[in-house]
Formats: structure tokens, C-alpha cells, sequence
């Protein structure tokens, strides 16, 4: 009984050190240039889409574009997708989402971003990874040369995986934050 | 260090104000006093000019080990001065010679690493600013032909398209936090796309051939 | 800028609430529009976004203040954090005012109690007492059924995760009836002395075993989806909505749902509220978990 109690009390002070941990590992300083960081990546997202969508794009350079976005994201990451008229969530691989969009052939797609992000905070993982939400507001717009136009507004819920990692180059150690986007959550706004 | 307090130049006045009052005293001796106290006189004269010259050696052999001194706290220029003034005095002294050939060896070495460096410098400025001016020019291409055919030239300047390419996000207390490490090619095609300069050059590293084979990067 | 203005003045039966948020965004605009640079155009008026409490992390954040009004951290340096004038205000903006019927007198009391300058109350995001209902769909035997997921958050050696702690499945439901003893099932109180032998004849009939069994016994719904889901019977559709239950507060219930609509009044909010002591609030939340007999 008292080895179940010692034993209890030790994950339950693991548990403690665990927390004490997350909260001292990121500093203030250093949270804020990993957000800047995950919001550069969010953006360059969006930038991807608009190349990929874009009826100009070579096949060969919006296949590469695909790929380079794919980079972006970590393993086995998602679209779950809502409208206004249908609450239920739709859901994409990341790259499917890209490849339908590369097939949608818009003559231009644009992607406007409202001003506005919200960064939650990073939450460790049991696995000592970190994770955070980004939020953003963004107007898809499709045109086509004859003037058809497809435009929706979306909240994006944008899953940030962070891991500090290191890596031997020549000899010396890099420390270096891996940033990975996660699944999305895309819900249709009225605005 | 001011010139005045470094201790051979008041040394060589005194020896040479001492040298001249031995001398007149010669002089007026030789005028007055017969043959046989002539000769003596000289010889004294001789023997105290060797005492003065002794003094000398001592002090330039000091100095001069003082010039070899990693710690002498001297730059370049001062120690170029002082080996200067110890040689104008002609002490023609084996050790002392041998002492200035060292110095001189050293000071050449120590000159040679200035002047690399300060190529190494201006080079490294030189290519990283032609570097900041190619990624301008790739994010502002105004066509895929242009922005490649930039690609292309810059990667000219390394030593493969897998060349490393690591930004700096953050620094603090001494420890450089930086995003996952990518590649020339890869960056250069991430400018590209993306059609934004965010991150200028901050340090280069070249291979043998003088090709970049590292390159570290910072946001503006 | 000029459209909130001249929306502002076209507004005539301004909430207080609505004000205050305005007054918020007025102040946070100037510096955000020239604090941001990205890709692409930026868009005009985004003022309903940042009034709206757009995570549940954000809901955290402004019901402690811990974030100033542009929604950017603060920490417990700043005169801003944890400030009892703010949290007023914060608090105020965070119920939903338009469809959820909150007595106005109650929210008063509860903004009281938790911005207390002498006692106030924050919610913790690790604090537990709060958990997650998930309206979900599920394929079962080819038909599609809605199931209730009731998730919680558990803290790990390292960290935390989100685990299902209980589903509510409106088949399963249907499938165990209320127990009465009126219908003259039951093992008489004899049926020891003949070996139990008489079990024979409560097994033959399938829809009726669980009135043999004791008034305690509850069916798990949980083991049984796990188990259907094993057997390949049951299989995942997608989510509808998401909502939570806070318990957190000493002698406070309140739910918070998130509402995607027009206007100021938007994302995460308070749409119900009641005081409630502690044994109210177990039955409470049997009532949630559809546990009431």
C-alpha cells in the first residue's frame, strides 16, 4: 500500500515538474519570435494557395509550389472545412485540398487577409512537443476570365506544432525551432 | 600609449648628453695635459662609452622582448614604431639583432592577419551585399523567367544548390535561436514564391575554392 | 476607420456592451493597422473580428485579462494583468446577449463575485471542473446517429491531453429500457435454493435481460461504443458543434458555446449561467451527461 502511495506521489510530483517545466523553457522573448516565426509560416501558406490556384502557374512550377507547402506541414495533417449552410465539418488531406485547388482553375485567385491574427498559448504535449492555435481571417476569391467569381470568408483555426530541436553541421550544434503546421479548421463567417 | 613615456628615447638622450660630456672633458684634457695621460684619458672614455652602450643593449633587448610579449596590451602600429626606433640606434649587438629579426617576423605575421582579415571583411561585405541585392531581385522579378534566371546567377556563387542556409529568428543571452535549416536553392525558390525579403545576410562561409558553403542568415 | 464611425452613429439602440467594445476596437485600430505587414491586401473593417472571442484560449485570457485589447499577451508585469476595472469590462463583453436568455441581475452578481478586489476568481486552464460536449455523427450498422462525446482534459507526466471521458449514444439508449419491477420480471428471491437454475428462461429474451439486473447497474455507454466500434459496427462521420461546461467557480455553473454570426456579440460566449452549490451541481451534471433516471 505505502510502495502504491510513493508511487503515486512521484508521478503526481513528475506531473508538477512536467508543468513547471513548459512554463519555464519559453520565455516571453522567445514565445514572441516563435509566434512571429508560426505567423510567417501561416502567411506563406497563403501566398502558396494563391500560386497554386492561379491558372498562370506552370503545372510543373504548381506542382513543386504543392510540394513546398507540403513542407509546411507535419505528417498526416488536415482541412476540416464547414460552410454556412452546411455545420457539419468536411475534411481534407493537405494535399487533396492543394490538388483540388490546382484542378479548380480560377484564371486568378486571390487570398486577402484581414488584419487581425490571434495566438493562443503553447500547450506542452505529453509527447514534450508544444502546440498552439493560430486564428486568422482570410477572403478567398476565385475569378475567371468571364467574370465568374466565386469569394467566401473563412476563420482559420490554424494548428502550430513546435519542438525545439538540435542538429550537427560540421561538427557544431544547432539549436533550432521546428515549426509545423498541424490540421486546419476552416469555418465559413458571415462577414 | 603615449610615445614620450616609453623609456628608450629618455635612456638614448641621457647616453648621448652623458657621451658628449666625456667627450669635452677629452678634449679639454688633451689640450692640457701631456701624452702619457692622453692615452689613459682615452681609455677611460672607452671604457665608459661600452657601459653606455651596455645600458643601451639592456634596454633595447627588454623592450624588444616586451614586443614579443602576446600580452603587451600594444597595437600593431606602436609595436611597428618602437622596433623602428630600436633599430635607428644601430646597436649592432648579436642578441639584440637576433631579438629584432624575431620582432620583425612577428610583426610581419601580425600584419599579414590584419590585412587578411580586413580582405576577408571587405570580400565577405562585398558578397553578401551582392547576395541581399540578388534575393531584392528575386522577390521583386517581375516575371518567372527573371526571378529564375536570378536563382540561377546566385547560385553561381555557391558551392552546390544544397549549401546551407540557416535564419536567425531570435537572440538572446548569447544563444542564437534559429528556424529549421534549408538550403540555398530551397530559399532562394522560398523568395521566390513567396515574393518578400525578410531576412538579410549575416554571416558567409566559403570553402576552399572561395565558394560560399554556409550561409547565415537574420531578419531584418 | 470611417466605416466603425459611421456604423457606430447608424446604430441607435446601442447596448452598453456594444459601446464598450467599439471603444476597444477604436483604441486597438491605429496601432494593429501599422503594426502588421504580410502578404497580399488587407481587407477594411475587421472591426467584428476583434471583438469577437475567436478561441476558447482567448475566452480564458480576457475573463482573467491576461491580454490587452488588441489581443496580444500580457504578462504580470503590466498594470493591465489581472485588473479588476478591465475584467469588468472583459466579462461583459463575453456573454451572448442576443439569444441565450441570461438573467441580467444574476450576471451582475457573478462579474461581481469573480472580479472581487479582495477575493477574485480566475478560471484555470489546467484548474480542471470544465470539460467538452462534442455533437458528433456516427455510422451505426449503416445508419447514421448523432453521439455525444464528453471530453476532458488530463494532465500527463509531461503536459496534457484531451481524452473521452463519457459518450452519450441515443441508440444505446434505446436499446436498455427504464427497470421496473411492475412487469413481474425478476429472479424470485427463492432461485438460490434451485441453483439458479430458472436463469435459463431470463436469457431467452434479449430486449428484456438488463430488468435482471441490480438497481446500480448503469450500461457504459462509452465501453459499449468502444466495443461496436471494434466489431466495425460503428464508425466515425463528422463533428457538429462544440460546446463546454464550467464548473471551476465556487457555487457557479455557466456553459459556453461559440456563435457564428453577424454583429459584435460573436465567437465564444457565455450562454448559460446559474448559481448553483455543490450538490446542485452534481446533479447538474448528471443531467448534462443524461445520467438522471
Amino acid at each position: 500500500m505505502s510502495k502504491y502511495k510513493f508511487l503515486f506521489i512521484a508521478i503526481f510530483a513528475l506531473s508538477i515538474s512536467g508543468q513547471l517545466l513548459a512554463q519555464d523553457e519559453v520565455s516571453p522573448e522567445r514565445k514572441q519570435a516563435i509566434d512571429s516565426l508560426a505567423l510567417e509560416k501561416v502567411k506563406d501558406l497563403g501566398k502558396y494557395i494563391s500560386i497554386i490556384g492561379n491558372k498562370d502557374t506552370p503545372f510543373s512550377e504548381a506542382n513543386r509550389v504543392i510540394n513546398r507547402a507540403m513542407e509546411l506541414f507535419a505528417e498526416g495533417a488536415q482541412m476540416g472545412v464547414s460552410s454556412l449552410n452546411r455545420e457539419e465539418v468536411k475534411y481534407y488531406g493537405a494535399r487533396e485540398y492543394f490538388e483540388r485547388l490546382m484542378a479548380l482553375n480560377y484564371d486568378r485567385v486571390t487570398i486577402k487577409w484581414f488584419n487581425i491574427q490571434y495566438i493562443s498559448d503553447l500547450e506542452r504535449q505529453p509527447d514534450g512537443r508544444y502546440v498552439g492555435v493560430i486564428t486568422i481571417y482570410q477572403r478567398f476569391q476565385g475569378e475567371s476570365d468571364d467574370g465568374l467569381k466565386y469569394m467566401d470568408t473563412t476563420k482559420k483555426d490554424i494548428t502550430i506544432y513546435v519542438e525545439r530541436k538540435q542538429t550537427q553541421i560540421g561538427g557544431r550544434v544547432i539549436g533550432f525551432w521546428d515549426v509545423l503546421l498541424g490540421d486546419i479548421r476552416v469555418t465559413e463567417t458571415t462577414s | 600609449m603615449n610615445i614620450k613615456e616609453v623609456i628608450p628615447f629618455k635612456t638614448s638622450n641621457f647616453s648621448t648628453g652623458k657621451l658628449l660630456l666625456v667627450l669635452m672633458i677629452a678634449a679639454i684634457s688633451v689640450g692640457s695635459v701631456g701624452c702619457k695621460s692622453q692615452k689613459k684619458l682615452a681609455k677611460e672614455a672607452a671604457a665608459k662609452e661600452a657601459e653606455a652602450k651596455a645600458i643601451q643593449v639592456e634596454k633595447a633587448k627588454a623592450e624588444l622582448n616586451r614586443l614579443l610579449d602576446p600580452n603587451s596590451g600594444l597595437s600593431l602600429e606602436e609595436k611597428e614604431r618602437i622596433l623602428n626606433r630600436v633599430k635607428s640606434m644601430n646597436l649592432n649587438d648579436p642578441e639584440v639583432n637576433a631579438l629584432i629579426r624575431q620582432v620583425e617576423n612577428k610583426l610581419a605575421e601580425e600584419r599579414a592577419a590584419l590585412e587578411n582579415a580586413a580582405g576577408e571583411a571587405a570580400e565577405n561585405m562585398e558578397a553578401g551585399q551582392r547576395l541581399n541585392q540578388y534575393f531584392e531581385a528575386i522577390a521583386g522579378a517581375g516575371s518567372l523567367a527573371g526571378a529564375n534566371r536570378n536563382i540561377n546567377e546566385a547560385l553561381g556563387m555557391f558551392s552546390s544548390p544544397d549549401a546551407l542556409v540557416l535564419i536567425i529568428i531570435s537572440q538572446s543571452g548569447g544563444q542564437k535561436d534559429y528556424d529549421r535549416p534549408t538550403t540555398i536553392k530551397k530559399y532562394l525558390e522560398y523568395i521566390k514564391d513567396q515574393k518578400k525579403n525578410i531576412n538579410a545576410v549575416d554571416k558567409i562561409v566559403y570553402d576552399n575554392q572561395g565558394k560560399i558553403k554556409e550561409l547565415e542568415l537574420i531578419k531584418k | 476607420m470611417t466605416f466603425v464611425v459611421a456604423s457606430f452613429l447608424s446604430i441607435t439602440d446601442m447596448h452598453l456592451t456594444k459601446l464598450l467594445i467599439y471603444a476597444l476596437i477604436v483604441t486597438a485600430l491605429p496601432f494593429t493597422v501599422n503594426g502588421q505587414k504580410g502578404v497580399g491586401t488587407y481587407l477594411g473593417d475587421e472591426s467584428a473580428f476583434y471583438a469577437s472571442t475567436k478561441q476558447v484560449n482567448q475566452f480564458f485570457r480576457r475573463f482573467n485579462s491576461e491580454e490587452d485589447e488588441e489581443g496580444n499577451r500580457i504578462y504580470n508585469d503590466s498594470k493591465k494583468y489581472h485588473s479588476p476595472r478591465l475584467r469588468r469590462k472583459y466579462i461583459e463583453i463575453l456573454f451572448d446577449n442576443e439569444t441565450s436568455s441570461l438573467d441580467k441581475a444574476l450576471k451582475e452578481i457573478f462579474i461581481k463575485d469573480v472580479t472581487d478586489a479582495t477575493a477574485p476568481i480566475f478560471l484555470e486552464f489546467h484548474g480542471g471542473e470544465w470539460f467538452a460536449e462534442v455533437h458528433t455523427r456516427f455510422n451505426f450498422y449503416g445508419k447514421e446517429s448523432a453521439a455525444i462525446l464528453f471530453m476532458k482534459l488530463q494532465e500527463e507526466p509531461v503536459g496534457s491531453k484531451w481524452v473521452i471521458d463519457k459518450v452519450y449514444f441515443e441508440p444505446f439508449n434505446e436499446l436498455f429500457k427504464k427497470k421496473s419491477d411492475k412487469d413481474g420480471k425478476f429472479l424470485h428471491p427463492l432461485s438460490h435454493e434451485l441453483d439458479f437454475m430458472n436463469l435459463n428462461k431470463i436469457f431467452e429474451k434479449k430486449e428484456d435481460v438488463e430488468l435482471y439486473t441490480s438497481r446500480e447497474h448503469k450500461p457504459d455507454h462509452l465501453s459499449l461504443f468502444l466495443l461496436e466500434l471494434k466489431k466495425g459496427n460503428l464508425s466515425f462521420v463528422t463533428i457538429k458543434n462544440v460546446k463546454f461546461h464550467f464548473f471551476q467557480i465556487d457555487n457557479w455553473y455557466f456553459e459556453l458555446s461559440e456563435f457564428n454570426r453577424k454583429g459584435y456579440n460573436t465567437g465564444w460566449l457565455i450562454s448559460n449561467l446559474a448559481k448553483l452549490d455543490g450538490e446542485q451541481k452534481e446533479s447538474y451534471k448528471k443531467f448534462i451527461f443524461f445520467e438522471n433516471d
